[in-house]
């Protein structure tokens, strides 16, 4: 029978170790595919996914069992992977992580979807990667969170700790930079 | 182009197959090092209150010979009406025949005692699950 993640951490607390090893397998793949496609790179990858792991351990027992456990362990990742990009000096200044500037992207009518030759491009996926790896490191989370890993702006709000609007904003911010970065590539083919 | 649609084409990569036996490993090594750490507070512990005690130990002797404690107990249980009728006197005089000296000695050992004791029940189960997880 599976048992939900609350069920388990009881459990561990309870003194079953064993619930906590269930507990990890569970979560092991998305948090190191969004590790993964953080940072671009499978080796560091593997070593933030126990990074992150091991924070878990530690801190389980202040985990609020009424909070969400998936959100609490991909925030955990999340600051773990800001972390290791602050210290290989990745994360570029921007103006999108400014929230006292005035949403330029409001202002934007130009919504289009981009052409679906983007698809037939033949360095799409590294493309996609180099597209990424310029934006901001809390900003690229967010995209990741809400586009590979379905979860919802208010899951992804609880993740980075702050509002809604804000989370919506950036992600707005940053889906454009990504599409402006995308159709220099279209233009320079 | 909906994005999400776009986006599912960002790379990915297989889960390496060793990371979970790896992650579970650090956390048992953790959990043994906090374990150790925990053993060796609790030993000085238990030496300091045993090395304490047995350096008064003459002290400890005397209060215990002295004390009415246990000649109170005695009585109490020989004339229970007695006790009854007077309990308050009774349990004063239990209060004040304490030999507290020596009931604080072997209450902090004890203590220690049986911390060492869950401790080191701890530190060989968790060296068993490494031992597990190391040939999973």
């Amino acid at each position: 029978m599976d048992h939900s993640d609350v069920e388990l951490i009881r459990s561990y607390r309870q003194g079953k170790l064993e619930a906590l090893d269930i507990l990890i397998e569970r979560h092991l793949n998305m948090i190191y595919r969004f590790l993964y496609r953080m940072v671009g790179d499978a080796r560091a990858a593997e070593d933030l996914t126990q990074e992150t792991f091991i924070k878990t351990w530690r801190n389980l027992t202040k985990f609020d069992s009424s909070k969400s456990f998936k959100t609490w362990i991909f925030s955990i990742a999340k600051n773990t992977a800001i972390d290791y990009l602050r210290k290989k000096k990745e994360v570029p200044f921007s103006h999108m992580e400014n929230d006292e500037m005035p949403d330029m992207a409001e202002l934007i009518r130009d919504v289009r979807p981009l052409p679906s030759e983007i698809l037939t491009h033949k360095n799409l996926v590294q493309t996609l990667k180099e597209a990424l790896s310029k934006i901001p490191a809390k900003s690229r989370s967010i995209i990741l969170l809400h586009e590979t890993e379905d979860m919802t702006f208010q899951d992804i709000a609880d993740i980075m700790h702050e509002p809604m609007n804000t989370i919506k904003s950036r992600y707005r911010r940053a889906m454009l930079v990504m599409r402006n970065l995308l159709k220099n590539v279209m233009h320079q083919k | 182009m909906p994005s999400h649609f776009l986006l599912q084409h960002l790379p990915t990569t297989d889960t390496p197959p060793d990371l979970l036996v790896k992650i579970l490993q650090k956390i048992q090594r953790a959990r043994l090092r906090q374990l150790s750490i925990r053993i060796v507070f609790v030993a000085v512990g238990l030496f300091t209150t045993s090395g304490y005690a047995f350096s008064i130990w003459q002290t400890l002797l005397e209060e215990m010979r002295t004390s009415s404690f246990f000649e109170l107990i005695r009585l109490g249980v020989s004339d229970p009406d007695v006790m009854l009728v007077n309990i308050k006197d009774f349990i004063f005089g239990l209060l004040e025949a304490l030999p507290s000296w020596t009931l604080l000695a072997a209450s902090l050992g004890l203590f220690f005692l049986i911390g060492m004791v869950t401790l080191a029940q701890a530190l060989r189960s968790t060296r068993r699950t490494l031992f597990t997880t190391h040939h999973l």
